[in-house]
């Protein structure tokens, strides 16, 4: 029988990884604050904060596809597709010409990820090969609508976005997502169906949960997610780029795993993801600083995932 | 034979001596001699050979390409020799007595010739020590019949078997001494001559039950809760199935393998469609063609394999237990837990499921207690018929008895409760009324005084029939 009382026995349970990661996370910040002495100055956490905002977004919405069992490589894409749609709808003119581009860019995610969705829940389709293709479709798009860098954005919302709240918009806004998203995968009942789904996908059919409609959500609210980034982008690189979400697929994948959520689904939680995405953040700014070419940034990364999947590999075993 | 309760150390034994698993201290003697096993390879090696609970075939290949893996005969160009591998096969299954079509694809056979398949690969690398585990759990009781003889021509053979088994009738059919474990440890080993059931489970759960079964406190009544009428499927699998179940009454069926008793159980609970034929729930219609629609009109399905079909197995007890009932636990759009921990730790209680705590990992518990927690979810709905789909399958004896004990209580709750069970006694001892299956139709509906195993199979086999089937008017 079970004994009760032994709560601290069930956060361990349940929290071991989360707990480590962020352990993990606090020796990373300390190493790096001994080669750099403003590592913890306010303007420098501000500024990780800014450079983590759009990856953070984007790995916190693959974790909830991570936790049905399924996978989204066109992420990415769709963080370029937004950008770019973004800017072109962009009225400089008008004081609020950005609302039109911003329920745009919004609307635009639920438009690629309720097509994700649809395609792999209706077609039982794998998510990997739908997304891949996807994703093509999309930065096609991307391109078609803006072939070279470039356009101008409005000028008051990009004030907003970047130094709005005297610069603590960016923290306020990953703050309340992060709670948001958390609340949704641990605390709501449409997260326990996310987690039964990728748990075992019969049992959760004949336990009468809705299977298509939870994945259509998980890849809408993850294109979401990648619309907040591509938004997000649009203030801070002051114009669009139909390339700009290349990296983000691979590295909200590498972030999600460090931080404990299973490629395999039903496990994880995204405030490991939120560790996962400050350690890779904070990675690949102390390469830049070293001054290491990018090619090396590519070769660690894959090397980190690797890392990364064989840890959770080992914890499974046990 | 080896016999206990689930989590006895049956199955840790086994993995010992199939070098998975490694012994910290004890000795393994082998026709006399001391060998050291801590490898599966070292295990072949001594002559030892298991046939694992789940089945290890690879459904892509054929029967013959299967029993050969990794042995396949090669020609001189190092392919495989597709001539001499099919004269192996025929000559393999005639010195075990196992016949089947060498050339098949795996996947095309039924549950119990994989396990014949399963059994032939292994026979044929020639062991002295042949290990079952749990081998009948999937089978019906001629297949049964089948592997015994089987087991008994490699007896003749001057093999040594090892079989485990929770079905005490078969420890009396095929073996000839017992050893009893718990709790990881030797409870006695004793020849079997002599030995009765009850004995048997005085040694396995060291007290003694008042029998296999429960005594039924309740007789049904006239008044119905459940009604099919026609019900028939597109597949064929499905033909004119009409059946009533009445208030109090556990109504069971049965049938050999294959002959859609299953599928019964699946179309009513919306996971299969059907064709034709109308369902009533205590006089309301009824109709599912989705799980979720068949849940909420207050339809349960404790499906027949619950590591496929019924558990999210990383995932904990709470989490399996909370699933199906979390829209009666929310505040305002979140889940209140407190509520949701009382009634998981309340679900643990009723049921007495055995966990370390309630965020483990299901996958850590027993048959029996993952079971369990199944049956929980389900309970949860408080549903108005419940559908147990071999709900005692690889579970021990006495979380048998406590299953049984919940199925009378449902039925007295009002609940009306269909199982579906290949084991003939298990059929006999606990439904009021067993319906027969053969090829997809009502073979009979036959009464408690009409149960015995000799009428049931001969329904079953399609022999004997009833033209109006018992409690049908319409």
């Amino acid at each position: 029988m079970i004994k009760k009382n032994d709560n601290k026995m069930h956060f361990w349970q349940r929290n071991s990884h989360t707990v480590l990661i962020f352990a993990f996370l606090a020796v990373l910040m300390i190493i790096v604050s001994l080669f750099s002495d403003s590592f913890f100055t306010e303007r420098n956490l501000k500024n990780l904060v800014l450079s983590a905002f759009p990856l953070l977004m984007v790995a916190l919405g693959q974790t909830l596809v991570l936790l049905t069992g399924g996978i989204d490589l066109s992420l990415g894409a769709i963080v370029s597709l937004t950008n770019v749609s973004c800017v072109t709808l962009m009225n400089t003119e008008s004081s609020v010409g950005w609302i039109p581009a911003l329920a745009a860019a919004v609307l635009i995610g639920v438009l690629c990820g309720g097509l994700n969705g649809l395609i792999i829940s209706k077609g039982r389709l794998a998510p990997i090969i739908v997304t891949l293709a996807t994703t093509t479709i999309f930065e096609g798009i991307a391109l078609f609508v803006m072939s070279s860098p470039g356009g101008r954005v409005h000028s008051g919302f990009r004030q907003f976005f970047i130094r709005g709240i005297n610069g603590y918009f960016p923290l306020i806004v990953s703050i309340v997502v992060v709670l948001l998203v958390r609340m949704i995968s641990n605390q709501s009942a449409y997260g326990r169906h996310l987690r039964s789904l990728g748990g075992n996908e019969t049992a959760a059919y004949s336990t009468g949960i809705k299977v298509d409609r939870v994945k259509l959500i998980a890849y809408i609210l993850a294109a979401v997610l990648a619309a907040l980034a591509g938004i997000y982008l649009t203030a801070r690189m002051n114009s669009g780029d139909a390339t700009v979400g290349k990296n983000y697929s691979m590295n909200a994948i590498t972030s999600s795993v460090v931080g404990g959520t299973a490629m395999t689904g039903a496990i994880g939680d995204p405030l490991g993801t939120v560790a996962g995405v400050f350690i890779v953040t904070i990675i690949n700014n102390m390469l830049n600083l070293l001054g290491a070419s990018s090619f090396y940034q590519f070769i660690y990364q894959g090397g980190i995932l690797i890392a990364a999947l064989s840890l959770s590999a080992l914890r499974r075993q046990k | 034979m080896l016999a206990g309760e689930n989590g006895a150390g049956k199955s840790t034994i086994l993995k010992i001596l199939a070098g998975i698993y490694h012994a910290d201290a004890g000795d393994i003697n082998i026709r006399g001699e001391k060998r050291k096993i801590t490898s599966p390879e070292q295990s072949q090696h001594a002559g030892v050979a298991m046939v694992f609970q789940e089945l290890t075939l690879i459904d892509e290949l054929t029967v013959e390409e299967n029993i050969f893996l990794h042995t396949e005969p090669r020609n001189r160009f190092g392919l495989v020799d597709r001539k001499v591998l099919r004269q192996n096969t025929l000559a393999a299954m005639d010195r075990f007595g196992i016949h089947l079509d060498p050339g098949i694809l795996v996947s095309r056979l039924p549950v119990a010739l994989k396990q014949m398949t399963e059994i032939l690969k292994v026979l044929v690398r020639e062991p002295e020590i042949i290990i079952l585990d749990e081998p009948t759990s999937a089978l019906a009781s001629q297949e049964v019949q089948r592997l015994f003889t089987i087991i008994e021509n490699l007896t003749s053979l001057g093999k040594s078997i090892v079989f485990i088994s929770h079905r005490l009738e078969e420890v009396f059919a095929i073996g000839h001494r017992v050893t009893v474990l718990k709790d990881g440890k030797n409870v006695d080993t004793q020849p079997l001559q002599g030995l009765d059931e009850g004995g048997l489970i005085r040694m396995m759960i060291g007290r003694s039950l008042e029998g296999t079964y429960p005594a039924k406190t309740l007789t049904p009544n006239t008044e119905t809760v459940f009604t099919v009428r026609g019900l028939t499927s597109s597949d064929g699998r499905l033909n004119n199935i009409s059946f009533d179940v009445k208030r109090g009454e556990v109504f069971g069926i049965a049938g050999l393998q294959g002959h859609g008793q299953s599928d019964l159980l699946t179309t009513i609970a919306g996971l299969k469609a059907y064709n034709t034929g109308e369902m009533s729930i205590q006089g309301e219609p009824y109709h599912a063609s989705h799980a979720d629609e068949a849940i909420s009109k207050g339809v349960a399905l404790v499906p027949s394999d619950r590591k496929s079909q019924g558990l999210m197995l990383d995932l904990s007890v709470r989490h399996n237990a909370a699933i199906s009932s979390l829209s009666k636990r929310l505040k305002g759009i979140f889940i209140d837990l407190p509520a949701e921990k009382q009634f998981v730790q309340q679900t643990i209680d009723m049921l007495s499921i055995k966990a370390p705590n309630m965020d483990s990992p299901v996958h850590t518990l027993s048959g029996g207690n993952q079971q369990k927690v199944v049956l929980g979810k389900m309970l949860a709905l408080h549903p108005k018929v419940i559908l147990f789909d071999e709900p005692t399958r690889g579970i021990d004896v006495e979380s048998k008895l406590e299953f049984y004990q919940l199925m009378l209580q449902l039925a007295a709750d009002g609940v009306a409760v269909i199982m579906n069970s290949s084991d003939l006694m298990e059929v006999i001892g606990m439904c009021d009324r067993v319906l027969v299956m053969y090829e997809g139709r009502v073979s009979g509906i036959l009464t408690k005084d009409e149960m015995t195993e000799e009428t049931i199979m001969r329904f079953a086999m399609g022999v004997a029939s009833q033209d109006t089937p018992a409690g049908n008017a319409s």
